[in-house]
């Protein structure tokens, strides 16, 4: 029993160890998992988070 | 671990068949029960009682498409509501749950604890029945993983799985991203073009730059992109410092304004194909309307798939028709409209490129009515249809956004594309008078050899600049396609191990207790395994042979066993709430010896759990009896349902001989015949088993349905085989058996016949008969029945406990 994950379980791990990996986009990390906290994540609300990283990227670039 | 709710007493008054106040008592010690009641009595009631209380909702009654007007009882007055009230082994959970008349339900207990608890029973699975266990078990590989994964708690990370791979698609599917692709090509064509390379690299532009720049004599050397910007930054002051050269600069400016707006006419191409789709969709003005209803179809598909709908009625509308016919057609128009949708948003996707395109375009020919233009290029002819451009892009606008947000049934007209050709004419014109003026001002090749070169570097170097930008946007995009991918592939693969996990837990258990049930076939390695495609079935190894799925090779009876051994794997794994499960009516298809096994697969396997185990079998019920430990189990039983009194609790229940003398007592010698018969049939095949008479071959549940005359045939070459009760006394009471079961028989198969009623006297005499033939077969002296477990191994007859009767 102690070796089987429940569905929570499964998700909150994964998140909780999201923000740890180097191999992938930070900002991204942060936004999924700040999404996931809220328990506002869905297609639409990544996309616009997305959205918006990109422009903050660029504007960091103009900079 | 903190102890599991069972129930202290489950009551229920006014619904579904339970008329006045009905207590089933578990007692202080949260027993299990086995209810007894034939079929129609009410014992469903009871199961759908509990599923009310927890979920608000009887599932099954809903598939047949019945809703919360039949959960009350036809004949509980108006002015009363039924209830449903649960008593639990903890107090601060015991509630009353009101069904309202007005709608809506209401519960005793407002305490947060309890809420919690509904909250977590609501999540677990306790209830298995008859036709649910047999519909998992056919259900398809795709809808058994959505089934257990609601059971097991995935579903949420479906849902999360389902969120990233939205935005994955979401973000590949971009628009933007496709017209920056687009973009990106185009600058890729224009440096090209300029340098006459395909495909190039950084270092064949600086290389070509370096080549003009040594034919223009400057001095400072291009090797990379800095060197590039300073190289044309330079050059252009060059050509700032004689007013010829600004001249020209300004005229190669126009130049490229006008060479990007003949463009023009090939977006007007694209813009009146796209109107065109749109058109032509909209034409279909009956699809298009119904695809409003996509989601509606959708449904009753569904809900015809899923066989959730009563066959013979349409689930909408619940008026008669030809279930198969509404099927056939809901897919039809399922299809057609998911190819109308399709098409729609293909075209959509193509406006939206053309409304990244208009605004460079719009500002191009803008640029040309400059007064500056005006004045010293455009001919009075041009100036007059050039003019009118720009109000014709405000149109285009319009237009598309039109077909991008409006209702898609709505047809539009593309507002004048008639000077068209005329514009392709006049900017040929225009380029070619740019051309003979800037001739005109380098007065020789050589000097307009110059300023070309000079333009043309810089040309490289802006169409190089606009490409870094738009790839670096690119690169956004893909690096954060990548990792959304990386994460979903991650994720997924999280959510197919945990999954794997959970069925091999599962797994393990279903095998087991599928083999407790089945010990002497040769059935092993039962397990649920994740199919291609995301869909779950159950494979298992026959005679060493793998199988899936198993209808391949189970009958009707191991089919059921697998899906009771499911329930009780799946509740052990994930009901850490409630300690209680309810089995309604789940062993019809059970031979005697799996029955026996199920009995003790409970007691010996879930020691604390509580059953309530509902059964119209009489026999199974007096096997329970002698099977499961009295002091933890209650056996209750049901009177016949009337619709006066609804459901009625007899105690202490009766033994089957009982009930033969309740029907009797009733004056129903129907009833009584019935059962009578169903004695017969006990009796022999108990008598048949304990001897170990052997009968010809019959498969599975067959073996269990034999009539009593094949028993008793059977019966007789055993005796006359082993020369025992030879005796003419002893053969009087077979023939008499065999009188009894055809009376029986007919007594209650044929109850419209007046001339075959039975009378109470000849129930009277087929019980006499029934004891004279037990008798038979148990020893005077140890009272106990001749059988193979009082008897030596090897011995031919069968003898009691003290061995004076020999059979």
């Amino acid at each position: 029993m102690s070796e089987i994950q429940s569905g929570k379980e499964l998700r909150d791990q994964f998140f909780e160890t999201l923000g740890e990996r180097d191999d992938i986009h930070q900002g991204m990390a942060v936004l999924l998992i700040r999404l996931y906290s809220e328990n506002k994540l869905t297609g639409t609300t990544i996309l616009k988070g997305l959205e918006a990283l990109r422009s903050g990227m660029e504007d960091a670039t103009e900079d | 671990m903190q102890q599991r709710i069972r129930l202290r007493k489950l009551c229920g008054e006014g619904f579904r068949g339970i008329l006045k106040r009905v207590w089933l008592d578990f007692e202080g010690d949260c027993k299990s029960l086995v209810l007894f009641g034939n079929n129609g009595d009410g014992k469903t009631s009871f199961s759908d009682a509990v599923e009310w209380f927890f979920t608000d909702r009887i599932e099954y009654l809903g598939r047949e498409g019945c809703g919360r007007q039949d959960y009350f009882h036809d004949a509980l007055p108006e002015t009363q509501e039924p209830i449903v009230e649960l008593s639990f082994n903890r107090d601060a959970l015991d509630s009353e749950k009101i069904l309202k008349r007005g709608g809506g339900y209401r519960y005793s207990n407002y305490t947060d604890e309890f809420r919690n608890y509904i909250g977590n029973s609501g999540k677990e699975l306790f209830i298995l029945r008859y036709h649910t266990m047999c519909e998992f078990i056919d259900k398809t590989k795709k809808n058994k993983l959505e089934d257990v994964e609601r059971i097991i708690g995935f579903e949420i990370v479906t849902d999360i799985r389902e969120a990233l791979l939205r935005a994955l698609n979401g973000l590949k599917n971009s628009t933007e991203l496709t017209g920056f692709r687009g973009s990106s090509n185009e600058r890729g064509d224009d440096i090209v073009n300029i340098i006459g390379t395909k495909p190039f690299i950084e270092a064949d532009i600086i290389s070509f730059a370096d080549g003009l720049r040594k034919r223009l004599d400057y001095d400072k050397p291009i090797s990379d992109i800095d060197t590039l910007k300073s190289a044309t930054d330079q050059l252009d002051k060059w050509v700032e410092t004689t007013e010829r050269g600004k001249q020209i600069a300004w005229l190669e400016q126009v130049r490229v304004k006008v060479s990007s707006s003949k463009q023009i006419p090939n977006f007007l191409d694209k813009l009146e194909q796209a109107l065109t789709c749109h058109n032509e969709l909209a034409a279909q003005k009956e699809k298009v309307e119904a695809s409003a209803l996509d989601k509606l179809y959708k449904a009753g598909l569904e809900a015809l798939e899923k066989g959730w709908a009563k066959p013979g009625e349409c689930p909408l509308c619940r008026q008669p028709i030809d279930t198969d016919q509404l099927l056939e057609s809901l897919k039809k128009e399922v299809e057609g409209i998911q190819y109308l949708l399709k098409e729609r948003t293909d075209n959509i996707e193509q406006v939206k490129l053309l409304q990244y395109r208009i605004g460079p375009l719009k500002e191009s020919l803008s640029s040309l009515l400059e007064d500056k233009v005006k004045e010293s290029i455009l001919t009075p002819h041009q100036l007059e249809t050039l003019g009118s451009w720009p109000d014709l892009f405000d149109q285009w606008e319009e237009l598309m956004n039109k077909i991008k947000d409006s209702p898609a049934a709505l047809t539009f007209e593309l507002p004048s594309t008639n000077s068209k050709d005329e514009l392709a004419t006049i900017m040929t014109e225009i380029e070619e008078a740019i051309e003979w003026k800037k001739m005109a001002l380098a007065e020789t090749e050589e000097t307009m050899k110059f300023y070309q070169d000079i333009q043309t570097l810089k040309s490289l170097r802006d169409s190089y600049l606009r490409l870094l930008e738009i790839e670096s946007k690119i690169r956004v995009y893909e690096s954060q396609i990548s990792s959304l991918e990386k994460i979903h592939q991650e994720f997924e693969e999280k959510e197919q191990e945990g999954l794997s996990r959970v069925l091999e837990a599962i797994s393990k258990s279903v095998n087991e207790y599928f083999k407790f049930l089945h010990p002497d076939d040769d059935f092993n390695e039962i397990k649920l395994v994740l199919t291609e495609e995301r869909g779950l079935e159950f494979s298992l190894q026959f005679y060493g042979r793998p199988i899936s799925p198993p209808q391949k090779v189970l009958s009707e009876s191991h089919l059921n066993s697998l899906g009771i051994s499911l329930f009780l794997a799946s509740s052990q794994y994930f009901n850490s709430t409630n300690g209680f499960l309810i089995l309604d009516d789940v062993v019809s298809s059970f031979d005697v010896n799996h029955r026996r096994s199920l009995s003790r697969l409970l007691r010996e396997r879930f020691p604390d759990t509580q059953f309530l185990l509902f059964t119209h079998d009489d026999l199974w019920f007096d096997l329970l009896k002698k099977e499961l430990p009295s002091n933890s189990w209650l056996f209750k039983e049901l009177a016949k349902w009337s619709h006066e009194k609804g459901v009625e609790i007899i105690e202490p229940p009766m033994t089957l001989r009982e009930r033969i003398q309740y029907y009797l007592e009733s004056n129903d010698t129907t009833g009584a015949a019935n059962k009578c018969r169903t004695l017969i049939e006990g009796t022999l095949k108990e008598i048949c088993e304990d001897l170990g008479v052997r009968l010809e071959y019959c498969s599975r549940e067959k073996n269990d349905q034999r009539e009593a005359s094949e028993l008793i045939d059977g019966l007789s070459q055993y005796l006359n085989g082993n020369k025992s009760l030879r005796e003419r006394e002893n053969k009087l009471p077979f023939n008499d058996l065999r009188a009894d079961q055809l009376l029986t028989n007919i007594g209650s198969h044929h109850r419209n016949l007046e001339v075959t009623a039975l009378a109470r006297g000849d129930i009277e005499i087929v019980l006499k008969d029934i004891d004279a033939f037990e008798a038979l077969f148990v020893c005077s002296s140890c009272n106990k029945t001749a059988s193979k477990s009082h008897t030596p191994r090897n011995s031919k007859l069968k003898q009691c406990k003290c061995g004076k009767l020999r059979i």
